[in-house]
């Protein structure tokens, strides 16, 4: 069976590196593709199928919710979600009412595996 | 959770990207110096920090989290223009740099923060942020420089005014203008008392200079009543947000010209009315996700509320991209409702027929929903925007999307106007919709008037315009009912006096029986027994005491 595929955007390193250590220890059967801003998240998604997305908001360029629209453009099945520690009311309604999910920061491994059960 | 190797490489990451950031925010803070307000340097600044701040929350040091969570949100105030840095905030962060570094040094000797306590420069970040709001709020509407006295006071400082627009905050600056301006008022009073007690010969002189001041003081009032429609339009994307989630839709809402500014009675009362269009788009008119792929769209529905300002008029469009009218549809069901006969049902055209949408009593929804129903209809926005002396037209375009453009005037309080005479009557017409007068006397009139299909038209500079016969709309004041005199009959008239008047791409001539003198009118809401009228917009008091109508010419126009 093909592994399904997670993208990760963040413009930390450390943060790529902790999500890609939590996949390559828990998580061993999904394809983990990272990307530090939205533009070059798009380049990727376009070869490669996205079945999820874990978006930092702040970043260089377009922001996590920006990026999140055009990936569901691309790929409306995909659940979609956006690591954030806090966010504007007005960013958190935006996003919701594009069906964008939440994963509160610190990301950590039990995060993931809620997630996970919830896309399947 | 990891083994010993990544949980090592993880701290190796820690160091290298702190470093880094930290770095990159010094430079930064000593290059803000120079140029203290330039966004793109703020944010890579604020980015930087907010990096660090979430290096150190994953790896669990929540002390420096802290700290450098202090920072971020002193940047955030900067970057979005809420503080301005000086020599004593920059040196501030400086020294929460220096501080960072030092730990960040400790953990990799001892791989603990150690017994440090940043709470003393915690508490100082936390001031300087408290005393920029302060400033902000003081300074509010006081330039820095005195070469912009006209820069926008009223604006809602987001934290304490956001939403409200039962209330104003008012700049001690534009205040004291006021209290001259009232100085001035009781100085003119003075001329008049002494020019009516002592020297008559001075009465006019003086009476002109009280009514200038009048003007200039209603000018400097009005300016206060204008506020800019972002603070409506924000609430907006919460009202989306439920909507979205309660009927599985995705919808992003855009926003517009947020920084137009409409009549604080105007925004009150459009509130409702633009929450209902939204209602609307993304119940009816944004498809559910699935539907919307299979159509080739975006599964992402897009709302799009602009508004803007021409002309002393204010255009808010309410755009969806969803699956739009279908006009035949409309056709049928106006037909059933009998809203129109089955000759209409076949001679009007789309246009016409997509306005029917309007009309009381009428729902294109197969069922009433939740949502957009409640029992009422889009008739309910046409009466609101009618009270308002605008217009609604609507576009769209089957399986791609609807429009809705709302006019309203600027401002209800004081409109510029003509005064004409019909039947006795004073009646007032806006001069915003007047380009010009023009009368014709004797043979020019039999000249200038001909018959178009029976109906009466006037040449007026090389151009053949409709002729609507103000004695007539007002002596039969409901739609189509006026009967038209007969082109004969005005051709034998021995004056004809004309306004020519436009209103969005129309121009007509609205015969009036006299020309008097132009005025500027305080107008007042439609009397409760006249508010089915609609050519009539508001009432306003005459200088004699009497009451003259102010005519609604879009209105006018569609007899």
């Amino acid at each position: 069976m093909d592994k399904k595929t997670v993208l990760i955007v963040d413009d930390s390193s450390l943060a790529r590196m902790m999500v890609r250590k939590i996949f390559a220890t828990s998580f061993k059967d999904w394809n983990l593709v990272e990307a530090k801003d939205g533009e070059e998240a798009l380049n990727l998604a376009a070869d490669t199928p996205v079945h999820l997305a874990l978006l930092d908001f702040n970043m260089p360029g377009m922001n996590g919710i920006e990026l999140a629209e055009k990936l569901l453009v691309k790929y409306p099945s995909a659940g979609v979600y956006l690591v954030t520690a806090n966010i504007q009311e007005r960013m958190h309604q935006r996003a919701e009412s594009m069906g964008i999910g939440f994963i509160k920061k610190p990301i950590a491994e039990n995060k993931i595996a809620d997630i996970l059960k919830q896309i399947a | 959770m990891f083994d010993e190797a990544s949980q090592q490489a993880l701290m190796q990451e820690f160091f290298s990207e702190n470093r880094e950031a930290l770095d990159r925010i010094e430079r930064g803070l000593l290059q803000l110096e120079s140029i203290p307000n330039n966004r793109e340097l703020l944010n890579s600044i604020f980015r930087d920090m907010h990096t660090v701040k979430g290096n150190c929350r994953m790896m669990g040091f929540e002390r420096l989290e802290e700290l450098t969570h202090a920072a971020e949100s002193l940047l955030d105030l900067m970057r979005e223009g809420r503080l301005v840095i000086d020599v004593r905030i920059g040196n501030q962060l400086l020294g929460v740099l220096d501080t960072v570094q030092r730990t960040l040094h400790t953990i990799e000797q001892t791989g603990s923060e150690g017994e440090v306590d940043f709470s003393a420069l915690i508490v100082q970040l936390g001031q300087m942020q408290g005393a920029g709001g302060m400033e902000l709020q003081e300074e509010h509407g006081e330039p820095r420089t005195d070469s912009d006295p006209e820069s926008a006071p009223l604006r809602s400082d987001g934290d304490g005014g956001a939403g409200r627009i039962d209330s104003i905050r008012l700049s001690i600056e534009r205040l004291d203008a006021l209290m001259n301006q009232v100085g001035e008022l009781g100085a003119i009073f003075n001329q008049v008392r002494y020019a009516v007690t002592r020297n008559p010969a001075l009465v006019d002189q003086s009476l002109e200079s009280l009514g200038q001041q009048i003007h200039q003081l209603q000018d400097e009032v009005l300016q206060y009543r204008l506020q800019p429609i972002g603070r409506i339009l924000d609430t907006y994307h919460r009202l989306v947000r439920d909507l979205a989630v309660e009927t599985r839709k995705k919808v992003v809402l855009d926003l517009v010209g947020e920084e137009t500014e409409v009549d604080r009675n105007v925004l009150i009362s459009i509130k409702e009315v633009l929450g209902h269009l939204i209602r609307n788009a993304v119940d009816h008119g944004i498809e559910a996700p699935e539907e919307r792929s299979n159509r080739g769209k975006s599964p992402v529905g897009r709302v799009r509320l602009s508004a803007e300002q021409k002309q002393g008029q204010i255009y808010l469009e309410i755009a969806d991209d969803g699956r739009g009218i279908d006009v035949n549809r409309v056709r049928v069901k106006a037909l059933e409702r009998g809203l129109i006969t089955a000759d209409q049902a076949m001679e009007m055209a789309d246009p016409d027929i997509m306005k029917l949408i309007m009309a009381p009593g009428f729902s294109t929804a197969e069922q009433v929903s939740k949502i957009s129903g409640r029992g009422t209809g889009m008739d309910v926005v046409q009466a609101a925007i009618d009270k308002l002396g605008g217009s609604v037209t609507i576009f769209s375009e089957y399986g791609a999307g609807s429009r809705f453009r709302l006019r309203i005037p600027q401002t209800m309080a004081i409109v510029p106007v003509l005064l004409v005479t019909a039947c006795g009557e004073t009646y007032a017409v806006p001069q915003v919709n007047i380009i010009e007068l023009v009368s014709y006397h004797g043979a020019e009139v039999t000249a200038n008037v001909e018959g178009k299909l029976q109906a009466p038209m006037v040449r007026v500079r090389e151009r053949l315009l409709p002729l609507v016969a103000l004695r007539q709309v007002v002596t039969h004041p409901t739609h189509g009912a006026a009967v038209a005199r007969s082109v004969e009959r005005i051709q034998a008239e021995s004056a004809l006096h004309v306004v020519v008047l436009q209103s969005e791409d129309r121009f007509f001539a609205l015969d009036v029986d006299g020309i008097k003198e132009p005025a500027s009118l305080v107008i007042k809401p439609v009397n409760r027994i006249f508010a089915d009228i609609a050519i009539l917009a508001g009432t306003a008091v005459m200088p004699d005491g009497s009451v003259s109508f102010l005519l609604n010419v879009p209105e006018l126009i569609r007899l």
